[in-house]
């Protein structure tokens, strides 16, 4: 297993510890915002209430990023309106580094009209979230950054469900598939559980569109 | 004095420009206005029509038993003047319109002719000045008899009236501006083609006073005001927000195009924008004062697949009216494209803001001073004839007269006393700017 690999499980065995990883298999499944069905759903931001497992998926994220980014190819931490911002939040203080918000949707006018914060023009900005599903938020959130001049090095989120098409390219701590993998190693899911997954992740515009959602981007 | 507002030290009689025997003169001329003009319920003197001509006469045989020289232009807007020791100087002009809204009010407009009557007056009795002196009884400022940008009398003035101005119906008659224009003696000719009836350089200043048309005297207990700019506009009459109409029940969300919803997005994003800007202290007001589904197709239960809704905004900064233009096309894009619906912004209908001059209303504010009447200093948000003047570069500035039920009603409030503090401060400021050999800057 690479170093990458054993981050990402020890991350996601972290929320099936912390019961985040939510599943539905009879009746209504989830819906996305995107309008995307789902018989998963990840309640991550519910971290943030909890000290030691919060702390505990930081040292992953930092370590990450530190692997994956480097930290000396970014000058400030952005965090998604809004449950990103505690994480973007406790990352940018750990690395001492500048915080930046960026805004769902503009208010008023000007270069700062989607962020709260302030920097130099041509600042190297890591944009981190909470989740993605089909990545078109975080689109919306770069869009943000670069009106007001920043230069979006990366996207970091904590965990992708990394099986929608038109996925934008991000770096996840953790994914679906790391989750399911470690559900079967520790035996976190049941057998209706996991085949669903399972199904879902193979083909999700497929799984989506016969249980009610849109199919496509 | 209306409300509970403290009385001011009004100038005494012997040093104020306007005299006893002026003011009576003012009394008369209002209640000669109302006794002419009273419909029953209020006043009523229509744009290029009968009563407002009528008034006008009145004003003209006033000036000639003053023995001050008249005369109309060819917008039938009538000129008043008393001649300068300097003729060829530009003159020192003030005025305002005589046309009402159908159950108006007695002193809108009229408080800002009669005022510069007394003015004139005033200075003829104290020799005469070196500048001349005019007063514009400007017609058809109202724009509740045609609809549509109003301000004809002025726009004639400096030749910016279109063919669609002229084209435009009467609310009652349904015949064209044009027509009711040709019927009151105006010569069409100069005017369709555009051509100025005067050049601003005519002008050395331009000074309106007319009543305020809303709270903002009453509130801070002042009784006269110094414009410092006039509010610019843009009018959507009719947005189309185009979604998809579907069945209440059967529709899950995500698959819905609700124009109706949509729109309620917009606007909520359209008011929260307002908001952030007042706080960086931009200059705006927002409203949309109609929304309509399709009655035809409206139902209980149908998904609205389409809804038409006004929008308008008012700013006295062009660049606040520009960039606040952008911002709503760009909400109408991205909500267009988050809810699968088109937003068609349809006609722009564009009425420029006006800054009025530092130097006039420095020249009110130290007028107020000396005749020791206090004043507010605070920006118009209703149109006026003097934004036409300004934006053609001619120093201007208006003195608002505090009125306690707004304008356009019956009830409008205006306490006489209130009036003379207004006039006194009008008419000493276009004595002084009279008798002033230096230009004005902008
Ligand atoms: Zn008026």
């Amino acid at each position: 297993m690479s170093e990458k690999t054993s981050v990402a499980r020890e991350a996601a065995e972290l929320l099936l510890q912390e019961k985040v990883v939510y599943t539905r298999t009879g009746g209504d499944p989830f819906f996305f915002s995107s309008g995307w069905a789902s018989p998963v759903f990840i309640d991550i931001k519910r971290l943030i209430s909890r000290p030691e497992s919060r702390a505990r998926l930081l040292d992953l994220a930092l370590e990450r990023i530190e692997a994956d980014v480097g930290r000396t190819s970014f000058d400030q931490i952005a965090g998604c309106e809004l449950a990103g911002v505690p994480f973007a939040s406790m990352v940018a203080d750990r690395l001492s580094v500048p915080l930046v918000v960026a805004l769902k949707q503009a208010k008023g006018f000007g270069r700062f009209a989607q962020c709260e914060g302030d920097f130099e023009s041509g600042a190297r900005t890591l944009l981190i979230d909470d989740v993605t599903t089909d990545g078109r938020t975080k689109t919306t959130f770069k869009r943000a950054l670069e009106r007001a001049e920043a230069d979006v090095v990366g996207i970091f989120v904590l965990f992708a469900y990394n099986i929608f098409p038109g996925h934008a390219e991000t770096i996840a701590l953790t994914t679906l598939g790391d989750v399911i993998a470690v559900a079967e190693n520790i035996g976190a899911l049941d057998e209706t559980a996991r085949s669903a997954l399972e199904a879902y992740t193979e083909d999700a515009a497929t799984w989506s569109r016969k249980h009610g959602g849109i199919g496509k981007t | 004095m209306a409300n509970d507002a403290p009385t001011f030290e009004a100038s005494s009689p012997s040093s104020a420009l306007l005299n006893a025997d002026l003011r009576n003169l003012a009394r008369d001329l209002f209640d000669r206005f109302r006794e002419m003009s009273f419909d029953g319920v209020g006043i009523s003197r229509e744009t290029y029509g009968l009563g407002e001509t009528q008034a006008i006469e009145i004003i003209e045989k006033l000036g000639q038993d003053h023995g001050l020289e008249t005369r109309w232009d060819a917008a039938r807007n009538l000129i008043v003047r008393l001649e300068g020791r300097d003729p060829a100087l530009p003159v020192v002009a003030s005025g305002s319109h005589l046309d009402s809204v159908p159950q108006g009010g007695n002193f809108d407009g009229a408080a800002g002719v009669i005022s510069s009557l007394l003015a004139l007056l005033a200075a003829n009795e104290k020799g005469q000045p070196l500048r001349s002196m005019e007063l514009t009884v400007l017609r058809g400022e109202e724009s509740a008899w045609y609809g549509g940008p109003c301000y004809f009398g002025s726009r004639a003035m400096f030749g910016l009236l279109t063919d669609s101005d002229l084209s435009s119906r009467h609310r009652v008659s349904g015949e064209t501006l044009e027509h009711h224009m040709a019927s009151c003696g105006v010569d069409l000719e100069p005017i369709k083609a555009a051509r100025p009836l005067v050049t601003p350089d005519h002008f050395h200043c331009w000074i309106e006073l007319h009543i305020e048309q809303g709270p903002v005297l009453i509130a801070r207990q002042k009784p006269v005001g110094l414009v410092t700019g006039i509010r610019g506009n843009v009018r959507h009459r009719r947005v189309t927000c185009q979604g998809e109409a579907a069945h209440s029940g059967a529709v899950p969300r995500w698959l819905r195009h609700d124009a109706v919803l949509a729109m309620s997005e917009l606007l909520m994003r359209i008011d929260e924008h307002w908001r952030i800007l007042l706080e960086w202290g931009e200059d705006l007001v927002v409203t949309s004062g109609i929304v309509e589904t399709n009655k035809d197709e409206h139902a209980v239960s149908r998904v609205p697949g389409e809804v038409t809704f006004a929008l308008e905004y008012r700013s006295q900064d062009t660049k606040t009216l520009e960039s606040f233009g952008n911002l709503i096309e760009n909400e109408c894009r991205q909500i267009g494209e988050r809810r699968g619906v088109t937003f068609d912004l349809g006609e722009k209908v564009y009425t420029e803001p006006a800054r009025m001059s530092e130097n006039v209303v420095s020249m009110l504010r130290k007028a107020a001073e000396t005749a020791g009447v206090p004043c507010e200093i605070m920006p118009s948000g209703a149109g006026h004839d003097s934004a036409i003047f300004a934006n053609q570069g001619i120093p201007s500035a208006m003195v608002f007269v505090r009125n306690d039920k707004g304008s356009h009603n019956p009830h409008e409030a205006m306490e006489m006393e209130d009036f003379f503090a207004g006039a006194e401060v009008m008419a000493r400021a276009l004595s002084h700017a009279a008798n002033d050999e230096g230009e004005i800057e902008a």
